[in-house]
This record gives structure tokens, C-alpha cells and sequence, in this order.
């Protein structure tokens, strides 16, 4: 039990973190039909400054706003700069795109940070322990399972239920015809960049606070992959249950079968959907089969 | 058919490659020649792939994850009591088992999908390491050690593997020719550009894909097997994922599908992280950060590939295409005036 209930805080920590990554991958993936190899990257990134600026003697608040800016700004500056020129060329060369920003951001980080590993406190989190059935667990995971889990739902609604995620989201289906009817296919696609950056921002610095800001960021942002094919690629709601599923599979194995089969369980997981359900939990079924 | 007119260029780049072996092995140091023998042995890893990518337009980050089952199974099959050549030819046939299996997923799935299924077979190939590696107590912590082939020849050793790998990257390229270059080769590039008219021209669109799949695994796999061979030491953490990616910025750089190209990128990739350090020390900086210069190749290479991207997708070669038909065109403009 004392097991159980450990493995699916961390589950949910984890999940939570990975739901906002994935949604951000979609978002991105929706707008410019790419995966975005360098999410890890984007996620690394601003936790890392936070670190940094905060050492420096910076007010935590001017630290994490300094990041989250810094990111986003990326994010647009690569769609803006890079994608939207390949946009007439085959899917794949996006995705190449992608890897040379992955290079470019971990060169840069490398020259402009001393370090690479940091920790963040962010002040308001509650510290110490709860007890919830008896049992001990670290209230820092519960708060930022439920913010993590509670921006991501925010972002889903937004996207579900107003005027501007209509918009969104017909500028993901059908490009043109949604421009036919007036809507700004350029400025969405640029916010799509934009907030999926800042998820990725907010995923890096709410996992960075709860463990420590280090290299393992880059495969976080690699195992959202998983999380979205599961998902189903292009479905919004798909991506945060599938992240958090993806979560509380990897602290589960981790907790019954050990570390090292993480990896392993992660990825053999996404053989499969790609395999037997291409389509993933709730994605549209129009992966062309040869 | 090996001298057939379609491939004469490749025999003009196994010259040129020869030619520069010789003036190497017999004038440069010792960590000249093993640069060079780097591009040499990389080159095989890149053909395989350009061909891949490029010609069958099949994406795939799994270099690193069929390199690592190539040394592995070198070490492997020498564990198992096989000698050097045939320890060789053991790993190649896993790589090429392993080749078909992760092949499956690119018969059902197209485009960008695959590109997921080989990070998988990354991911798997890499816990499979990890697994045998730990399974042997003497290679645990830092990996399997490997005779040294030609160790015992000293200096000369640099040298001798030099011809070893022209010969056996003259080989790959001659086969990739006349892949790229002949039917085979249109056949892939319909599967490439229009996969569903491929079948009513009689391609067997299963059968070329896995094929090209298993021939590519098994180059890199060879490539894999000779790099342990190389190195003296297999483990895990020599093939990282970084790596596969890095074979895709050579392909792109070189130019996609091109085989002259991937040498070319290959020897660009090599060359920047050597070159780049020694050109800030020549400038006075970087004196108390020692790692300046490889973070500003990884810079280089990720705006370079970003470059050919956008403005020039089909790379060097690209470049060098269009440089030649401006300097004919301008030929002819003359001989009008």
C-alpha cells in the first residue's frame, strides 16, 4: 500500500509535468505538422536560467519571468525565422529543423551557463510532508501534480470551449479552408509556438523545483513523444490523459520493476500503439497505411 | 556491371578517396590519420543513411541504436569464441535481424511515423546493452575491451586501418551507386514520392522498404562491429542518442540522397569540432573555458542545418550543383555575346 500510494504521487508529479509537455507537442504538432525534437531543450532552458539568475541574486520572480520570456521568445523566433520557410518542403525536413535548434539551444547553454545542474525554489510551495491515508508524501509533489495537472486542464478548456480555440483548432484541421473564413492562420500558428513553449517552460521549471534542474530534462522532453502518439497526435484532450498515463506507468515500472526498465516499458509502449492502434486513444483515424 | 557508365562517378570518388588515403597514411601524425579514419569509418554510417532517408525517403534517428547492436554483437560473437573476421560477419547479420524487426512498423506506418518507431528501437537497443553489459561482471562499469586490431603494430596501425576502411567504404559506396543509381534505386524513389502508384509499376512496396531498411541496418551495424575493433572499448554510453541525430545533420548538410554528399557532410561534421576550438585559440579566447569550443560547433553544426533547410535543402552537393550549371550558363552567355 505504503508502495502503491508513493508510485502514484509520483506518478501523477511526473504525469503532470509530462501532460503539459505533451500538449504543447500537439499544439505544435497541430500547427505546423512537425514534432519538435527540441521541446527537451525548451523545457531545460528556462529552468536552467531560472537557476542561474536566481544564483546570481536576482528576486526569484524576475528570475522566472526572465525565463519564461527568454523561452517563448525561442519558440516564436523558430517558427517565425525557421519552420514557416519549410513550409512547402516534405514534413520530414521540420523535424530536421527541429534537431538544429536542439544543437544550437544545448551550444548556447553550454556557453552562456557555468553550470548544469540547479535548484529552484519557488516560494508559496508548501514544504515538509502531507499525510494523506496515513501515509507520508511530499507536499511539494501533491501541490505541483495538482498546478501542473490544473494549468493543462485550463489550456484544454480555453481550447474546447472559447471562441479563440475554435479558431485553433480549425486552423489545425484544415489550414486553408479555415483562412477562407477569416481566420489568422499565421498569428494562431505563431501563438501555437508561443504556448507551447511556455508549457514546455512551465513543465521544465515545475519538474526542476521538484527534483533538480539537470541534463534529465532533454529525455523528458523525448518520453512526451510516446505520451502524444498515445494519444493520438493531433487530439488536445488525447495528449494530457495520455501524458499522465505515461507518467504513471513510468513511476509504477519504476517502483515494482526498477529504474532501468523504464525506458524500456516507455518506448515499447509507443511500438505498440504504432503498431496496433495508430490512431492512438483519441485521434482522428487518417494515418495513411501503405 | 560493376564498370557500367551509370556508376562511373562513384569509381572517380573511390579515386579521389584513394588517392588522399595514400597522401595521408604516408605523410600526416598519427592524430591526423585518425581523424581521417573517423570521416572514413562515419561515412559508411551516413551512405547507409542518405540512402535511407534520401533515395527511400524513410526517416530514422536509429544510427546510434544499430551502430551500438553492431559493436555489440562484435563483442558478442567474440565472446562466443568467434575470431576477428567472422565476429564481423556474425554482428552484421544481427544488425540486420534487428534491421528487419524494426523495419515491421515502416511497412504499416509512413513519413513521420517512423521517425518514432527507430527512437523506440533506440530506446530498446540501448536497455538490451545495458542488460548484456551488466550481465558481465569485468564490463560493467566501463564496458567491454576489445583487442586492438593491428595494436601490435605500433604506429604502422593507424595506417593499416586507413586501407582497411577505404576498401571496405570503396565497397559501400559501389553498392549504394548502383542502388542510388539503377533500377533499385527508381523503384525507392517512387516509393518515395508517390507510395501509392508504386505497386501498378510492379514495385513490391513491403518488399523494398524492408530491404532498404535491413541492407542500411546492416552497413551500420558493419560499421558498429569495426568502430569496437577501433576504439578497444564497447559500451553503452559510447552510442547515445545524440549520435543518431548527429547522423541526420550530415545527411541533410552533405545533401539528402546524395552520396558524394554524405562523405562530404561527414568530413564537415568531423572537421567542425577540431576546427572550430583551434580557430578561438587562435583568436586569444577561450583560455579558461574549455569546453567554448565544442559548445560553439554544437552552434555551427544546428545553424548550418538550419541553413540548408531553409535556404538550400538539397545541401552541399546542392550548392555545388547549382555553382556548376551558373558557371556553364554564364559559358554560354559569353559565347552568345
Amino acid at each position: 500500500m505504503l508502495r502503491f500510494v508513493v508510485a502514484l504521487i509520483s506518478g501523477l508529479t511526473l504525469g503532470g509535468v509530462i501532460a503539459l509537455i505533451a500538449l504543447g507537442l500537439v499544439l505544435a504538432f497541430r500547427a505546423t505538422h512537425t514534432f519538435n525534437f527540441a521541446h527537451g531543450q525548451l523545457m531545460y532552458l528556462p529552468a536552467l536560467l531560472v537557476g542561474y539568475l536566481f544564483l546570481q541574486g536576482r528576486s526569484i520572480y524576475a528570475a522566472l519571468f526572465i525565463g519564461l520570456i527568454v523561452t517563448v521568445t525561442v519558440g516564436v523566433l523558430f517558427y517565425a525565422l525557421v519552420l514557416r520557410k519549410t513550409l512547402g518542403q516534405p514534413a520530414m525536413m521540420g523535424i530536421i529543423a527541429t534537431l538544429g535548434l536542439a544543437f544550437v539551444v544545448d551550444g548556447l547553454i553550454g556557453i552562456f551557463i557555468p553550470q548544469t545542474q540547479y535548484a529552484i525554489a519557488i516560494p508559496g510551495v508548501p514544504v515538509g510532508v502531507w499525510e494523506i491515508f496515513g501515509i507520508r508524501v511530499s507536499a511539494a509533489k501533491v501541490t505541483f501534480a495538482i498546478a501542473t495537472l490544473a494549468i493543462a486542464i485550463i489550456v484544454v478548456a480555453v481550447l474546447r470551449f472559447t471562441p479563440l480555440g475554435i479558431r485553433v483548432r480549425a486552423a489545425g484541421q484544415n489550414s486553408v479552408l479555415s483562412s477562407q473564413c477569416g481566420i489568422p492562420i499565421r498569428r494562431i500558428h505563431i501563438g501555437s509556438w508561443a504556448t507551447a513553449a511556455l508549457l514546455a517552460a512551465f513543465a521544465g521549471i515545475s519538474f526542476g523545483s521538484i527534483a533538480t534542474v539537470d541534463t534529465q530534462l532533454l529525455g523528458l522532453g523525448l518520453v512526451a513523444l510516446p505520451a502524444i502518439v498515445l494519444g493520438g497526435m493531433d487530439s488536445i484532450e488525447g495528449s494530457v490523459i495520455a501524458g499522465v498515463i505515461v507518467g504513471l506507468v513510468q513511476s509504477f515500472t519504476a517502483m515494482y520493476l526498477g529504474g532501468e526498465f523504464v525506458d524500456l516499458i516507455t518506448y515499447g509502449i509507443l511500438l505498440m500503439v504504432l503498431l496496433v492502434m495508430p490512431q492512438g486513444l483519441l485521434g482522428t483515424k487518417t494515418i495513411v497505411r501503405a | 556491371m560493376l564498370f557500367a557508365s551509370r556508376i562511373r562517378p562513384a569509381w572517380w570518388g573511390i579515386l579521389t578517396i584513394g588517392l588522399l588515403t595514400l597522401l595521408i597514411a604516408s605523410t600526416a601524425s598519427s592524430y591526423q590519420l585518425f581523424l581521417f579514419n573517423s570521416v572514413l569509418l562515419a561515412s559508411m554510417g551516413a551512405i547507409a543513411l542518405t540512402i535511407l532517408q534520401g533515395t527511400a525517403g524513410l526517416i530514422s534517428v536509429g544510427n546510434a541504436g544499430f551502430m551500438l547492436v553492431g559493436a555489440f554483437g562484435a563483442v558478442f560473437m567474440q565472446r562466443q569464441g568467434l575470431p576477428f573476421p567472422a565476429n564481423i560477419v556474425g554482428a552484421v547479420l544481427l544488425a540486420g535481424v534487428a534491421g528487419l524487426i524494426v523495419g515491421m512498423p515502416a511497412l504499416r506506418l509512413r513519413g513521420l511515423y517512423l521517425v518514432l518507431s527507430t527512437l523506440a528501437a533506440h530506446f530498446i537497443a540501448v536497455f538490451v546493452g545495458n542488460l548484456y553489459q551488466s550481465s558481465v561482471p569485468e564490463a560493467a562499469f566501463s564496458g567491454f575491451s576489445v583487442p586492438i586490431l593491428f595494436g601490435s603494430f605500433g604506429e604502422r596501425s593507424g595506417a593499416l586501418w586507413a586501407i582497411i576502411l577505404f576498401i571496405s567504404l570503396s565497397v559501400i559506396i559501389l553498392g549504394a551507386s548502383r542502388v542510388n543509381r539503377e533500377r533499385y534505386g527508381r523503384a525507392l524513389k517512387m516509393i518515395r514520392d508517390h507510395e501509392h502508384v508504386a505497386p501498378t509499376l510492379g514495385i513490391s512496396v513491403p518488399r523494398y522498404k524492408l530491404q532498404v531498411f535491413v541492407l542500411s541496418s546492416m552497413v551500420i551495424g558493419f560499421q558498429g562491429a569495426l568502430l569496437a575493433h577501433l576504439n578497444g572499448n564497447v559500451q553503452v554510453e559510447t552510442f547515445p542518442l545524440h549520435l543518431g541525430f548527429q547522423y541526420i545533420l550530415i545527411v541533410v548538410i552533405g545533401g539528402l540522397g546524395s552520396i558524394p554528399g554524405a562523405v562530404i557532410g561527414t568530413s564537415v561534421v568531423v572537421a567542425l569540432p577540431v576546427l572550430v576550438p583551434e580557430i578561438i585559440k587562435r583568436m586569444g579566447l577561450g583560455a579558461d573555458s574549455p569546453l567554448l569550443g565544442a559548445n560553439i560547433s554544437l552552434v555551427a553544426y544546428g545553424i548550418i542545418v538550419i541553413y540548408f533547410v531553409t535556404a538550400s535543402p538539397d545541401g552541399i552537393i546542392g550548392l555545388l550543383r547549382s555553382a556548376r550549371t551558373r558557371l556553364r550558363v554564364g559559358r554560354i552567355k559569353q559565347a552568345i555575346s
